[in-house]
């Protein structure tokens, strides 16, 4: 092998790291480019034969994976002929143990009639003759190993240090690529007063202007391109176009300028009038025998490293080619001191490509194509095959250190695909080319099959509208797509990523497949990360040959977003960490911290769970809050609790239709407990409605209803009876709630209102809503409970919460009162059977929880007529009871099953929802449903059996008001 | 991701609002009166229309007002956003 580099100066030089050793690149290389720079060709081994594999190209089309970085900023699977290098830049080949040159895994290759398309699913149906292995247990036994061998890169499991960035940003018109169309189009539809932003995936300007010989054009159009203010981005994939021309990117920073903190990429959310697509096209090799070996690339690569990189890619270079592309290049690598042979597939060339090499020294072969490359890690002979009257045959070999493969160009038509007719296959130019679209999305250049350059600049020239029907050119190209002599010897590859035989190709289609979505999935071809921008229409050109069919009749699957690989931390972005979800806080969060608070996360709250006093522990903790409460008075924070303002004339109309209970006889200075269905007749939500005024109530809901609630109220006023006149304003933030329940909670709130006749069990009676000034500040009072006690829910107007909330603590201590979390306040709401989420989980009906004497009988409301369906009305149907153990030691959780002792397998009679230790029982103590409910035989021994946990304990079924059941505490 | 001209607001991004299914959806007058089957159709059977179809979206993210959008299925084109009661 004999790569170098043309000018050998030491100007702009780096040191990068290949498999931990030193090595020189220079600034502008790519790391394919500097690797082919320090003669490193071979520099991967294949996804499933573990076949050597050199760089095979300059861009996104590349056959060769590589991974980038160590430990937790390990990037595997990257393409090096598309990543800038930097200084200490680290790359390591990948899939090779223990070397890449010795590597263990290369016997698959002698093993491949064993991992043959379909392997997997062949695994399944067993091994013939007798389906040895059929099932999943052979697969799970090999498939660790397999999975060991077979494969890309490794990802790291530490996470990833570095920071993204996201972007949101609208344009007149986005121009994608910047190529000859690109450029020119960007500044066409600048000089006309357009804003335009031009993007280029490369981290240098120019496209295809890069790969020139003479850089004095590009020279002179960036210079425009500054002064007409086109907003220009490097290093910027446009990865996928959505709906309304809004249009995902990703920007990479310079590799070379991130510093540890900073922030790597940026996804970019652009939203355009008009999106130019200059996306250029991609050149097709064909599939010959060992056609993968190190030292076979692309023409243009050929041209690439020769211009744009100053690296020659061999000294004896064979080309193949089916198109006129490549002349200009065979005479530049001539030039430069290379011995080209020239093998053209076609019978005869025009005039002007015979003129370009007829002074030279370039010898040419017509009607001849490669059949064959030998070599071990590279390529070193060519045996070719010759057309004589119309048949194929073997013919001569040739001696080379490299073989370009130009089989016609394949134009990058994957980001207008969502939203396009199909691609038509052009059968003169042997490639698809895009079909009509009405997003307001225009191909130029050579992604519109226009493929000389100077056409190229002229189709850029968009703003003059007559010039956009441009029809494409002709070209004159031989359709190739496989060697045409049979070759079983060797291996022909269509997909160089997941190693997809020409042969794989023809087992689909033997064994049935006939779609080509189905041949992609069957064969994995085009599925790896360079998604088939290199195989996929030579796959789809075999599968039709074998179909008898042409390519346009095969079709082509479905091109999907992203282009090229975009990194899930792109995509997150600053969606992580404390970024990931909203947290909300209630207006007692700083004080309630300064009271040694644990908090929960309940939904988007941070919510007070239990306050230990010291290093208590949670049990103990809310143990101690509930026998408090229960002996003298507690304070708990509901604000999380959903709250609505309801306002108008028709208020009360709404209620009675939302609600199960009626609320038009609801005396003004009154509060009562409803709950509300859906229309399928289950339960949505409860909680109390309090009347502020004649036509103003408040509505308060469950904490992780509250959004849903909200939501539906507002699309029934809006949208299902637009004639009410009501308001709903949702008034969760605007008012902390704190619950001070307990035998003394009177006595506190006598302290804090300014005439203690104000709260006289009189004047605010059980169910009563008044406003209280508390020092100077109007608050709302309600006397409800959800605890079973005495107790009262106070609303205060948030800005003042946490001074408020400071003297309500004081008068309460002054009683030996007590902070209490979610904890205790579940502990105390299920001691008295009162329903909580657990239970209301959207399956259960009134009836279940035998609340159906509330429902108001003369009024219809949602819910009314479903609630009666013949499955929700029959008995039998599990009820709410309450669940006491026999042994009174014994614990359990929610999430048991109930069974008879009689059957305890199978399926349940009832389950567990809540359960809980009841420091007023002392043991524990649960709330679940049961069929039958409290009817059930009480000779019958019922079991509760929760295999997560290893419990199996007997049970006693009990009314679920558990703690003071004649509700006498309610009335202290 | 569609860009909606919310008849409050003006245009915002698809991600500001939420789908509300089909409109002209009217609940039966006299519930109670209609049949289990009858109940079901107006719950469940959505029309699944291919080509220009009329739905309500909500702007929860902005004004909170639901509207009408007719929108073409298959390209996705909105043809025009209105008033809930137009």
């Amino acid at each position: 092998m004999t790569i170098q580099r043309v000018n050998k100066d030491n100007k702009n030089a780096i040191s990068f790291y290949w498999n931990g050793k030193l090595l020189k690149g220079k600034k502008g290389d790519t790391l394919s480019a500097a690797l082919l720079a320090n003669n490193k060709l071979f520099i991967a081994r294949s996804f499933k034969y573990h076949r050597p594999r050199g760089i095979t190209s300059s861009g996104v089309e590349e056959g060769a994976l590589v991974t980038l970085g160590k430990n937790a900023s390990t990037e595997p699977n990257v393409n090096p002929s598309t990543t800038e290098l930097y200084n200490n830049l680290e790359a390591f080949s990948q899939n090779a143990w223990p070397s890449l040159y010795f590597d263990f895994g290369y016997i698959l290759n002698f093993l491949s009639k064993f991992f043959a398309a379909g392997f997997y699913y062949k695994m399944f149906i067993g091994i013939p003759p007798f389906e040895w292995g059929k099932g999943t247990s052979a697969w799970m036994f090999f498939e660790k190993y397999i999975r060991k061998i077979a494969g890309f890169g490794k990802a790291s499991r530490q996470k990833d240090p570095s920071d993204y960035d996201n972007l949101n940003s609208f344009i007149d018109i986005l121009v994608i690529g910047s190529g000859p169309s690109g450029i020119n189009a960007a500044l066409s539809a600048s000089k006309a007063g357009f804003d335009v932003m031009l993007v280029e995936q490369d981290f240098e300007l120019g496209g295809n202007y890069l790969n020139h010989q003479n850089k004095h054009k590009l020279n002179l159009l960036k210079e425009q391109l500054l002064k007409y203010h086109v907003k220009l981005k490097t290093r910027t994939t446009a990865f996928g176009i959505y709906d309304d021309k809004c249009v995902a990117l990703v920007e990479k920073f310079d590799p070379s300028q991130i510093s540890k903190n900073k922030i790597r990429q940026r996804l970019h959310i652009c939203r355009a009038k008009k999106i130019i697509l200059a996306t250029g096209a991609i050149e097709r090799t064909y599939a010959f025998g060992n056609n993968d070996l190190p030292g076979i690339m692309t023409v243009n690569a050929g041209k690439s490293y020769l211009n744009r990189y100053k690296i020659l890619v061999g000294k004896k270079i064979i080309i193949s080619t089916n198109n006129d592309s490549v002349y200009e290049t065979a005479l530049e690598l001539n030039n430069a001191g290379a011995n080209v042979v020239i093998l053209d597939a076609r019978a005869q060339l025009s005039n002007s490509q015979n003129n370009l090499i007829k002074n030279s020294n370039i010898r040419l072969l017509l009607n001849t194509v490669v059949h064959r490359a030998l070599g071990k890690k590279c390529v070193k002979l060519v045996e070719t095959a010759k057309e004589k009257n119309s048949k194929w045959q073997k013919s001569i070999r040739i001696n080379c250190d490299c073989l370009l493969i130009s089989a016609g160009w394949s134009p990058v038509i994957h980001l207008a695909a969502p939203h396009s007719e199909k691609p038509v296959w052009s059968h003169e130019q042997a490639c698809f080319l895009p079909g009509k679209n009405n997003q307001d999305i225009i191909f130029v250049g050579s992604a519109a099959g226009i493929w000389n350059t100077l056409n190229c600049e002229k189709s850029g020239n968009i703003v003059n509208e007559n010039k956009l029907n441009q029809k494409s050119e002709k070209n004159s190209v031989l359709p190739l797509f496989q060697t045409p002599i049979n070759n079983n010897k060797s291996k022909n590859f269509v997909d160089f990523q997941h190693d997809v035989t020409i042969s794989d190709i023809k087992l689909a289609h033997q064994e049935g497949f006939t779609s080509v979505e189905h041949l992609k999935r069957y064969t994995t071809l085009g599925m790896a990360s360079d998604q088939g921008k290199n195989g996929n229409i030579i796959g789809l050109a075999i599968m039709g040959s074998a179909l008898n069919k042409e390519i346009n009749e095969v079709g082509t699957s479905k091109f999907r977003p992203p282009y090229t690989p975009v990194t899930i931390g792109a995509l997150a972005s600053r969606n992580k960490d404390e970024g990931f979800k909203l947290m909300r806080r209630t207006p007692f969060h700083e004080w309630n911290k300064t009271k040694n608070c644990v908090m929960i996360e309940t939904g988007l709250w941070q919510r007070p769970w239990f306050y230990p006093f010291e290093s208590q522990k949670l049990e103990d903790a809310s143990c101690n809050e509930v026998k408090i409460t229960r002996k003298n008075v507690g304070i708990c924070d509901v604000s999380t609790l959903g709250k609505i303002m309801l306002q108008g004339p028709d208020a009360s109309i709404f209620l009675d239709n939302i609600y199960i209970n009626s609320f038009s006889k609801l005396s003004v200075g009154k509060a009562r407990y409803g709950i509300m269905l859906r229309d399928d007749g289950f339960i949505l939500d409860d909680g109390t409605v309090w009347r502020i005024s004649e036509d103003c109530y408040l509505i308060t809901t469950t904490t992780n209803q509250a959004g849903i609630v909200m939501s539906w109220l507002e699309e029934l006023s809006q949208v299902r009876w637009p004639d009410l006149q009501i308001h709903l304003t949702s008034v969760t933030d605007q008012w902390a709630g704190c619950a001070i329940a307990g035998p003394k909670s009177r006595k506190v709130i006598e302290q804090l209102a300014i005439n203690k006749e104000e709260v006289s069990d009189e004047n605010l009676p059980f169910m009563g809503v008044k406003k209280l000034k508390i020092e100077t500040i109007e608050c709302l009072i309600a006397r409800i409970s959800f605890s079973g006690e005495l107790a009262y829910e106070v609303y205060i107007p948030s800005d003042f919460a946490n001074s408020l909330i400071e003297k309500i603590w004081e008068e309460a201590s002054n009683f030996n009162g007590c902070l209490y979390g979610s904890e205790a306040l579940g502990t105390m709401r299920i001691e008295k059977g009162h329903v909580g989420g657990s239970e209301l989980d959207g399956r259960v009906t009134v009836d279940d929880i035998q609340l159906n004497k509330m429902i108001s009988k003369k009024k219809s409301f949602i819910g009314n007529t479903l609630r009666l369906r013949e499955g929700l009305i029959k008995p039998g149907r599990p009820r709410l009871v309450g669940i006491f153990p026999i042994d009174k030691n014994s614990k359990f959780k929610s999430g048991g099953l109930l069974y008879t002792s009689e059957k305890i397998s199978g399926y349940p009679i009832g389950w567990v929802t809540s359960a809980t230790y009841s420091p007023m029982m002392g043991h524990y103590i649960g709330l679940g449903f049961i069929e039958n409910g409290l009817d059930r035989s009480i000779n019958e021994e019922i079991i509760l059996i929760d295999k997560l946990k290893s419990i199996k304990i007997p049970v006693d079924i009990v009314s679920p008001q558990m703690y003071d059941p004649e509700g006498k505490k309610l009335n202290v | 991701m569609l860009f909606i001209k919310c008849p409050y607001c003006g245009e915002r991004d698809e991600s500001e609002f939420h789908y509300g299914g089909e409109a002209d959806i009217s609940r039966p007058e006299e519930p109670s009166k209609l049949k289990d089957i009858e109940w079901g159709n107006y719950l469940f059977m959505k029309k699944n229309t291919k080509g220009i179809f009329s739905e309500i979206w909500s702007h929860s993210s902005g004004c909170r007002k639901w509207f009408r959008v007719d929108r073409n299925t298959v390209t996705n084109d909105i043809i025009r956003v209105y008033e809930i009661n137009k």
